[in-house]
């Protein structure tokens, strides 16, 4: 199975315009909002908080926050990227091949999984080191034990979403229907995670929605530790309300969400959908 | 010779669709085996089985291999997967990887990782480090069969092996598959569309719509289901000749043609008709011929 994952990976690897696109994909976001809305966006803040904090102060928060989501969106997106040849050997039902080795079923289908979910760890760490890099360029206030808790958490997110892509993958038996799915998949994410719409900017109904499933929870899982130092650097009284605002801890109604509350749910996540993904990845290799 | 494959009662459905209905067949140790059917008459599915690709529905499939301790389809697979080797009409390796790579990769999912043996063998040392993709039909072909012979099979199954390749590819494979056989005494199995290459197997089997509908070598099937042609070019007054004494001919363009058992049946015509003769030719039935017979139709291709 080991020399299974190692060929999804090297496929992977060889398609370079597939693996920088993939990279560009999940910087996407990052670029519009600091190229286009930085500005707007920074201004808003600081109205927000009624002058309470800076210029400088509300670009950190906005920078830091940005990363941590779009990391976040990178550990679904670059695992989804990662089942392409999920698609492609089931399209050529090239898996013939490996039937007829004394390999056992199931641990073809892991192949496919572990594999996706390695590149996945992989592909969002350069997105998470660029980011860490590039505030730290800005000299944005970070703790190093906040960074390594956030990269943490983010291997927990690559695991589950990995796994979640590839139960939603095994549903699919064409390429024209795994494209069309991931151009689905960058967009709902990034309103799922509260990174194209902030928490205040939801009806609080829809926000307690949004805060009960696995995309917030991560996202909020991440930013925590990740602005943690940017928060503490804010005024007292703008603190509070920042976390609120920003999905940086979630509630559902009155009740919030901890951090044991989201890492079962993304441990839960993970669990079912490995276990459907096999059954349904089994399944079709079978015939 | 004794048998390295036997099936029995073989029958596979796809729902009410019967594609493979109670065949039964032997295949003996070192023999060429060719398996020969229209598109859509069951070799896919019959040759999916008996490599354990597809899950068996009825019948038995056993192989005797390893110390010629039987081993069955669907209760030892893991046993029979490591003793066959399969090449696959379409190939099936990756394009975008090295020769090397490709083979690497197949060889560690048997628990192998000498490679060596098999690029030596094939002569592909030249093309170990170009991409699969980048080869030629032909080279393509030849690491397929590299890949195949990996765990030193007993038994090479060939799935159309020379489709779409160009005359010159396909001898190559040929050759190289002859040699593989001499060396080392291995089994074919062979399923092909070409009648010539069915011509140069030991054993022949004739499936159409499920069913085998001949088998035996092509000498006994040429024997059975074609007859010889004696050709005559037309001399003044041979037609007229020919339906004096009774001969059944027909006529393509000016050349008469006349079924013959054999060719002392023909050299007693041509004695017969000595001052019409100015050019003849006895034509041997082939194995298209006995094809077209059999299933009253010509090969069904793509």
């Amino acid at each position: 199975m080991i020399s299974l994952v190692k060929r999804n990976i090297s496929l992977y690897l060889t398609d370079k315009a597939g693996v920088i696109l993939s990279l560009l994909g999940a910087f996407v976001a990052v670029f519009l909002v600091m190229g286009f809305l930085r500005t707007a966006l920074v201004s808003s803040l600081v109205d927000g908080f009624g002058g309470l904090v800076t210029q400088q102060e509300a670009g950190h928060l906005l920078d830091t926050w940005l990363i941590a989501s779009a990391s976040v969106i990178a550990s679904a997106t670059t695992g989804l990227g990662a089942l392409a040849f999920y698609i492609r050997d089931r399209e050529s039902s090239m898996w013939r091949d490996f039937l007829i080795t004394p390999l056992r079923r199931w641990s073809i289908t892991a192949g496919y999984l572990i594999a996706a979910a390695i590149i996945s760890v992989f592909m969002t760490f350069i997105v998470y080191a660029l980011g860490t890099a590039y505030c730290l360029v800005t000299q944005a206030p970070l703790s190093w034990s906040g960074v390594v808790e956030g990269w943490g958490w983010l291997m927990l997110c690559c695991l589950s979403f990995t796994c979640l892509m590839g139960f939603v993958v095994s549903l699919l038996k064409t390429f024209n229907a795994y494209t069309a799915l991931s151009i689905i998949v960058g967009v709902m994410f990034g309103f799922l995670a509260e990174t194209y719409v902030t928490t205040a900017m939801l009806r609080a109904s829809l926000a307690d929605v949004l805060a009960g499933l696995p995309f917030a929870q991560a996202s909020a899982l991440v930013r925590q530790p990740y602005t943690s130092a940017v928060i503490a650097s804010l005024p007292v009284e703008a603190q509070q309300a920042t976390i609120e605002a920003m999905g940086i801890s979630l509630s559902v109604g009155t009740t919030p969400v901890t951090t044991t509350w989201s890492v079962i749910t993304l441990v839960g996540v993970a669990l079912m959908c490995a276990v459907g993904s096999w059954l349904m990845m089994a399944r079709s290799v079978q015939r | 010779m004794t048998p390295i494959l036997e099936v029995h009662n073989l029958a596979h459905s796809y729902g009410s669709i019967v594609a493979v209905d109670s065949i039964s067949f032997t295949v003996d140790r070192g023999s060429v085996f060719a398996f020969v059917g229209p598109n859509g008459a069951g070799k896919s599915t019959s040759i999916s089985i008996v490599t354990t690709i597809l899950s068996k529905q009825t019948g038995t499939v056993a192989y005797s291999i390893i110390d010629h301790d039987p081993k069955l389809v669907g209760e030892d697979d893991a046993a029979i997967r490591s003793r066959i080797g399969v090449v696959f009409q379409d190939s099936l390796l990756d394009r975008a990887l090295s020769v090397r790579s490709n083979l690497l990769t197949r060889a560690r999912l048997y628990g192998l990782d000498d490679i060596d043996e098999v690029v030596k063998r094939l002569e592909l040392t030249d093309i170990v480090h170009r991409k699969y993709g980048t080869l030629s039909g032909g080279q393509r072909r030849r690491v397929d069969i590299a890949r195949a012979l990996l765990t030193s099979p007993e038994i090479l199954f060939l799935d159309e092996p020379t489709t779409g390749l160009d005359p010159q590819s396909r001898n190559l494979v040929w050759e190289t598959i002859d040699t593989l056989r001499q060396d080392c005494g291995l089994t074919v199995f062979l399923t092909t569309h070409y009648m010539e290459e069915a011509e140069q197997a030991d054993m022949v089997v004739v499936i159409d719509h499920g069913r085998i509908i001949a088998s035996g070598t092509p000498d006994d099937l040429r024997a059975r289901y074609s007859h010889d042609t004696l050709k005559i070019r037309t001399a003044p007054g041979l037609e007229e000749e020919l339906t004096e004494v009774g001969l059944g001919f027909t006529r393509v363009r000016d050349v008469i043609h006349l079924e013959v058992a054999n060719s002392g049946e023909a050299l007693e015509i041509l004695k017969s008709l000595e001052g019409f003769i100015t050019d003849f030719e006895v034509v041997h039935g082939t194995m298209d011929d006995v094809f077209l017979r059999l299933t009253g139709t010509n090969l069904r291709e793509d």
